[in-house]
């Protein structure tokens, strides 16, 4: 059994050799830098509300345990710090049944947030998706980097609105992960976070064999403006406004961290 | 080049090339035993601990400080770890914030590797780095900001490594029996081996209070330690112990201590506000009361280390010592105005002092007399590249 994800901006399929136009309230164009995100705790949903776990397929390299990395980047174009491998898809298997519904959580389950990411099997020993200052893993990674034509002419003297030095085209990473993270000071390991950012996701009227869940970068950044958060883009702070909107469309509560109604990041095609 | 029979080499391996350090070139692995490393340590000083996962050796701590020096451990091949932490300085760099391989500026400043062995808390503002190991990770691969710039990169640079003549019979050596050692986690624990070595005890300081020298520090320098370690200016309830800092374990601590501390550096809104590009550990724990707090570093060679505090705002130890006897900082115009010392968030043992200028200049003659002129100059922590094989 295998659930098919799609990368896409807006109508169009998501490619690293392509910019995209009309992206968040600036209306702006951009070059997407990187597009993977961690998926745990899949179940279909039979016609009468049940839920049945997906056992994954332990591939050794896109799934561990009930964690799979669907990675839509493949180190081409702007994507320059990527992999060249993609995954689109997760593999598992589950009873014969009537589903009718798809559910997931987006990030890394706390139980294997934590570990050493150095000597963590794959997918998660790739350090272009470590937080190690957070102590956990980058669950979405989504970057952007806006055309500088694109850009409302006072963008650029707008102090540190811009993003960086002069000059430079500003970024607007997208990381989400777990934060707020207490640590135990004698053994090293988390023993809690406050803000665990896992979106919990549901996708009713989901045919397995028929859909495919499209993921949507310009729905996720539809309600942000681009240029703003002075090239730190959104890295999860509560207290980051930037981070508003992307999180009410990732389905999560930008002040507890847990999850919320209303994601519009994945749909069903 | 190999030279010797593979097999005759297997069995000289361990005790042989080990002992003279330098004429292994088989790059196959040895199922010896490394020896423990001698730490050498200072009068006085405990053993540190280390974890029993990453035990020390001498070709593992050889292998650490290559790395330590070589800029192929960053994305653009143009920094070390060394670029940052350079020895005459402490491991410092001199700079108020550090800078990037990719020239981004980090909104601290390099913190000294003195003693990094003995510290439980491993970055200015971060509870949860508490070994090396994990720590050196975040230079390496941290992307806001960019350090190293290693970030999606480890296979590249592994492969550097692996391509480096020096690397193979080294990696082989540091890590007998593992038949694929060119990993991160290789790379990683062999860098914190390296600098749990970098042990700093042979102060004049040292001299005066552990090796019974009584003529190695000034008058001068006596009254300044004995005004230190005073209920009047408090500096020792954050800079006490032999390491003059707080958060120390060592293989004797039966508790781990971890301190952060606000010094009433800022105030900007009243309530206890410091820039926003450095709120102290609350940019990790998201609480409140965290606002400010950072962690007290060793002040051994602190004369070495300036610019001061975790954004280098104070130049010099004379104006260190007026913001403490100030009870804390005050800044009168500008986007940071305000008056640190009614910061509600201030430590209660930043209180203020009165101090005449002679003993100022005694604490300050203290605080010099913690310079170890043996570390900041000590070949075994120094750049092994030579000439002909620079990295």
């Amino acid at each position: 059994m295998s659930i098919a994800f799609e990368g896409r901006v807006g109508s169009e399929p998501f490619r690293c050799t392509q910019a995209y136009s009309h992206l968040g309230t600036g209306r702006v164009t951009a070059d997407v830098l990187d597009f993977r995100f961690y998926v745990h705790d899949v179940r279909l949903v039979t016609r009468d509300g049940r839920e049945t776990p997906v056992t994954l397929t332990q591939d050794q390299k896109w799934q561990y345990q009930n964690v799979a990395l669907l990675d839509f980047e493949d180190k081409s174009g702007s994507c320059a710090n990527g992999t060249v491998d993609t995954n689109t898809r997760v593999m598992g298997t589950v009873p014969a049944g009537d589903y009718t519904g798809l559910r997931f959580r987006l990030g890394v389950p706390f139980s294997l947030n934590h570990g050493n990411a150095a000597t963590a099997p794959s997918p998660l020993n790739l350090s272009g998706l470590f937080w190690i200052w957070n102590a956990g893993y980058k669950f979405l990674r989504v970057d952007a980097r806006v055309a500088q034509n694109t850009l409302l002419a006072d963008a650029g003297d707008a102090g540190d609105g811009g993003g960086g030095e002069a000059g430079a085209p500003p970024v607007f990473p997208v990381h989400i992960g777990s934060t707020g993270c207490q640590g135990d000071a004698k053994d090293g390991g988390v023993t809690d976070c406050s803000r665990r950012n896992v979106a919990d996701i549901e996708l009713a009227s989901f045919d397995v064999t028929k859909n495919k869940v499209v993921v949507d970068y310009a729905a996720l950044v539809a309600g942000t403006e681009l240029t703003a958060g002075g090239g730190m883009g959104c890295m999860s702070s509560p207290e980051d406004a930037t981070c508003n909107e992307i999180f009410a469309r990732l389905g999560l509560d930008l002040a507890s961290g847990k999850p919320a109604a209303g994601q519009a990041f994945f749909r069903v095609e | 080049m190999n030279r010797v029979l593979p097999s005759v080499l297997a069995a000289f391996a361990a005790s042989a090339v080990a002992w003279l350090g330098c004429g292994g070139s088989s790059s196959s692995p040895s199922d010896e035993k490394p020896k423990d490393y001698e730490w050498q340590l200072p009068q006085g000083f405990p053993v540190p601990k280390v974890p029993a996962d990453n035990p020390m050796s001498k070709d593992k701590v050889d292998l650490g400080r290559h790395l330590f020096y070589d800029t192929r451990l960053s994305g653009n091949g143009t920094y070390s770890c060394a670029s940052c932490h350079i020895q005459e300085k402490a491991f410092t760099d001199g700079r108020r914030r550090a800078l990037g391989s990719t020239n981004e500026t980090h909104p601290r400043g390099s913190m000294s590797l003195t003693n990094v062995a003995y510290a439980t808390t491993l970055a200015w503002a971060n509870d949860l780095l508490t070994s090396l190991e994990t720590q050196t990770m975040v230079p390496m691969f941290g992307e806001t900001p960019i350090e190293l710039g290693l970030a999606g990169q480890e296979a590249q640079m592994l492969e550097r490594l692996r391509a480096a003549p020096y690397y193979p019979p080294a990696f082989a050596k540091a890590f007998p029996g593992d038949p694929g050692p060119f990993t991160t986690q290789r790379v990683v624990e062999a860098i914190s081996a390296f600098e749990r070595t970098m042990i700093s005890g042979q102060s004049p300081y040292d001299r005066f209070a552990f090796q019974g020298d009584n003529a190695a520090i000034s008058e001068s320098a006596k009254r300044g330690r004995d005004l230190f370690f005073s209920e009047t200016l408090e500096c020792f309830h954050c800079h006490g112990n032999f390491n003059f800092s707080d958060s120390i374990s060592h293989s004797g601590s039966a508790f781990t201590e971890t301190m952060f501390h606000n010094t009433g550096l800022y105030n900007i809104d009243g309530k206890g506000a410091f820039p926003s590009d450095n709120v102290g550990l609350k940019e990790v724990s998201h609480k409140d009361s965290d606002m400010g707090r950072f962690k007290a570093p060793t002040l051994r060679n602190i004369a070495v280390t300036a610019p001061y505090m975790h954004d280098g705002s104070i130049s010099t130890l004379d104006e260190a010592l007026d913001h403490y006897a100030a009870g804390g900082r005050t800044i009168a115009t500008g986007p940071y105005a305000g008056n640190g010392s009614k910061s509600p968030l201030k430590s209660d043992l930043v209180v203020g002092f009165v101090i005449t200028a002679e003993q100022k200049a005694d604490v300050v003659h203290f605080l010099e007399s913690l310079t170890d002129n043996e570390f900041l100059h000590d070949p075994r922590f120094s750049n092994p590249w030579t000439a002909g094989e620079s990295p």
